[in-house]
């Protein structure tokens, strides 16, 4: 099914084959996994386990170092073969522990707990959710614990939900909205009690919310107040900034559906972060599915159970073809921060190369913020950033709407995202 | 480990529209009818004139590129200017001189001006320049003179007294498209009109199918090769004033010029569609493009008047390239202001 997706500031519309994708349950379990020790942004997690130990289902095998790192549990039961720097899904390298499946299975095949949260204690949930190695996935995945006790205690704190994806064309958010929103709004409540959330929004861009009504929100929610908001669907649409701009609460703790059902999954089911739901989709795979994958399963075993290539692909993008990264290994791993695994053919995303920009403006009638994208990425490579464009910089929301539209096929939010990082400094 | 043998590249992996290369193959496909039109009618002259201009073109960009060691030839845009310099030179020019002229325009606009990517003189539009300045009298006359228009009260009259040969059946297609189609809108179109519109008597290649520019300019819109609007504006403007104004000089008051006389015999549809939007000569904001569009059409109305110029249209790029820059001044103070403006709605 072609789909249509429209830019904020243009008329312009960015087309992409969406097949139909359905829920196909739990994916097979890896032979091998490959567990990173950084899956998320901060620091790595610190091995508890060595070469040639003996791992259980869930067991904890490297220890979060503080704020900003979170723990990783064992995915599969087994024995640590090595520990080795592997390609990520962020289209970076980092160290892995690879698990070998043996043994007897804990989480697995066992009836599911349900845990009575709502007589638990804030700090109490924090420190499950710090034990369980929940991350935010909302953009970058982060250590949720941490930005929950830092909004906490700031005071005031509000809990916002986005129930569909910040790029169209990964679809699990949005799939995970309409088919799991039960689980998805009992796991936000379990977030908004451990942050005590004063206020609860619940961002949606359908035409009507389709969910429980007030009474049943009242229900889920314990009483807190609960605002339903409807964002547009034009692209960008739910990032940071847009939504810190729409809510206009000073400390707020923004959640998707993935991390909404991690929390559900921790508190609730008492199991830690050891799968992930993953959307793999393209034109060059054979049939498109939603599975739940095991952290760890190499990104060629999905493939592979998802029917294999129908045609040669020409690219394998990680969370969406807007935002995400291309991948050039099949044994790159799932992570906390994988959400979708397109494979894509000539038609659709031929190779290109990059010319000298013909100054057609398309990225500046195109840019959400109103920046100079062709402007910037020009001063940026001949190093006179102006201080005016230095904060502009600070601006950009990275969407890729200029670089989407450049028939120079400059990457031009890629150039800007990595001189603002390189210039954090400069601009605080 | 298993490897692909696929490519990896920074996001995004959806874009919108077609890269260089397929713009320049996309706007050269529809060149490819006037060469072949040129050819059938055995215009050699006409066609050794486009080869030598991409001769030139192409010894220019190599010249441009050699220091730098980028290949240059790949996004076809060299060729491409080429054949536009090509198509409106006159075939009476000499051989060397296209050559020369073309290679010295293409190195000037695109060295002298800003460099690849950034120059703001159009080089067709300088190496056109450059050709009449070096031999104007290589270039046809007006195809209208003051006299005659005074005589018959019209442009389009005053060709026509000037030996004008019509094709041969342009009697009939104007009788049939008079009868069965603009008799339901209670407008005459007089005879001749068809032979501007197929085969304009002209020796600058670039102004004799205007059909065919025409149906090519609905090809490059729709594909969002070339941008709209300063075609757009451009030709709004400059009809306008050709209505209004045109022949008020010789007494036939205002709103009696011939818009569809001005716009077939000055090349104005081929520089319109083909040279006027190039986008590294024009401003960026849709407002910016819609007010060179604008001021472009006035310009050409100020060196064409009512019609039949035959360097006109190429001198307006060039007096309109000069001021380009002042709007794009402009329009990039107003787009420092706006990004702030939207910063400062985020935190109210």
């Amino acid at each position: 099914m072609m789909r249509f997706i429209k830019f904020k500031r243009s008329f312009e519309l960015i087309k992409f084959d969406a097949p139909p994708i359905h829920l196909a349950g739990n994916a097979f379990l890896p032979s091998t996994a490959i567990v990173p020790l950084l899956q998320h942004y901060g620091t790595p997690s610190v091995p508890v386990v060595v070469q040639g130990d003996r791992v259980k289902e869930g067991q904890l095998i490297a220890r979060g170092t503080g704020m900003n790192s979170a723990h990783i549990h064992a995915p599969i039961p087994g024995i640590v073969r090595e520990f080795r720097i592997l390609p990520l899904p962020d289209a970076k390298k980092g160290l892995a522990a690879i698990i070998q499946l043996a043994g007897s299975f804990d989480i697995l095949g066992r009836k599911e707990e349900n845990f009575s949260w709502r007589f638990m204690a804030e700090s109490e949930i924090l420190r499950v959710l710090e034990e369980k190695g929940v991350v935010n996935t909302f953009e970058h995945a982060v250590p949720l614990a941490a930005s929950m006790r830092s909004a906490r205690n700031s005071g005031s704190p509000v809990l916002a939900l986005r129930l569909f994806d910040s790029d169209p064309t990964c679809q699990l958010d949005s799939f995970l909205a309409r088919n799991q929103l039960q689980t998805v709004l009992e796991g936000a409540a379990v977030l908004a009690k451990g942050l005590d959330a004063e206020k609860i929004y619940l961002l949606h861009d359908d035409n009507k919310w389709t969910g429980p009504d007030d009474s049943g929100l009242e229900e889920i929610f314990q009483k807190r107040k609960v605002s339903l908001l409807k964002v547009g669907k034009r692209y960008p649409s739910g990032n940071t900034r847009q939504v810190c701009a729409l809510i206009r609460e000073k400390k707020t703790v923004l959640i998707d559906p993935v991390t909404a059902i991690s929390a559900f999954d921790a508190v609730i089911r008492n199991q830690p972060v050891i799968h992930r739901f993953v959307a793999v989709t393209g034109p060059a795979l054979d049939s498109p599915a939603i599975l739940k994958v095991r952290i760890g399963t190499p990104i060629g075993d999905i493939i592979e159970e998802c029917g294999g290539f129908r045609t040669d692909p020409t690219r394998i993008v990680i969370n969406g073809l807007l935002a995400g990264n291309a991948v050039y290994d099949l044994d790159t791993p799932v992570t906390k921060y994988t959400k979708s695994i397109h494979i894509m053919d000539n038609d659709t995303c031929p190779s290109y190369t990059v010319r000298d920009c013909i100054h057609c403006g398309r990225c500046l009638q195109v840019c959400p913020v109103s920046i100079d994208p062709m402007r910037l990425a020009s001063a940026i490579r001949k190093e006179k950033l102006t201080g005016e464009q230095i904060k502009s910089c600070t601006l950009c929301q990275f969407c890729g709407c200029c670089a989407i539209v450049c028939p120079s096929r400059i990457p031009l939010h890629q150039i800007i995202r990595e001189s603002c990082e390189r210039r954090k400094g400069d601009i605080k | 480990m298993r490897k692909s043998g696929w490519s990896v590249s920074p996001s995004p992996f959806l874009l919108t529209h077609p890269t260089i290369s397929r713009m320049s193959l996309v706007i050269g496909l529809t060149l490819l009818p006037h060469i072949i039109l040129l050819a059938v009618e055995r215009n050699f002259t006409a066609l050794s004139v486009i080869a030598l201009s991409v001769a030139g073109s192409m010894l220019a960009e190599l010249c441009i590129a050699f220091p730098s060691g980028k290949n240059k030839f790949g996004d076809g845009t060299a060729i491409l200017a080429g054949i536009l310099s090509g198509l409106l030179l006159p075939v009476t020019i000499h051989p060397l001189l296209v050559f020369l002229a073309t290679f010295t325009g293409m190195l000037a606009a695109r060295v002298l001006f800003g460099g690849p990517g950034s120059y703001w003189m159009n080089p067709v539009a300088t190496v056109v320049s450059i050709v009449y300045i070096s031999q104007a009298s290589s270039f046809p006359p007006f195809l209208i003179n003051a006299d005659g228009v005074q005589t018959v009260g019209d442009a389009f009259g005053a060709l026509r007294l000037d030996h004008f040969s019509q094709l041969s059946n342009d009697h009939t297609i104007t009788a049939s498209l008079n009868t069965f189609l603009l008799n339901f809108f209670g407008i005459k179109l007089p005879e001749g009109y068809i032979t501007l519109f197929w085969n304009s008597p002209s020796p600058i290649p670039a102004f004799r199918y205007n059909i065919i520019t025409l149906a090519s300019s609905v090809l490059l819109i729709a594909m969002n090769i070339i941008d709209w609007i300063i075609p757009l504006f451009f030709l709004f403007s400059y009809g306008l004033s050709v209505w209004i104004f045109s022949l008020l000089p010789f007494g036939t008051g205002f709103f009696t010029g011939d818009i569809l006389f001005a716009l077939l015999t000055s090349g104005v549809l081929f520089v319109a569609f083909y040279v006027l939007p190039d986008y590294t000569t024009t401003p960026r904001t849709q407002a910016g493009k819609a007010i060179s569009g604008i001021i472009a059409g006035i310009i050409a109305f100020m060196l064409c008047g009512p019609g039949g110029s035959p360097v006109g249209a190429a001198f307006t790029i060039v007096i309109a390239n000069t001021v380009n820059p002042l709007i794009e001044y402009i329009e990039n103070r107003h787009i420092a202001t706006q990004g702030f403006k939207h910063e400062y709605a985020h935190k109210v």
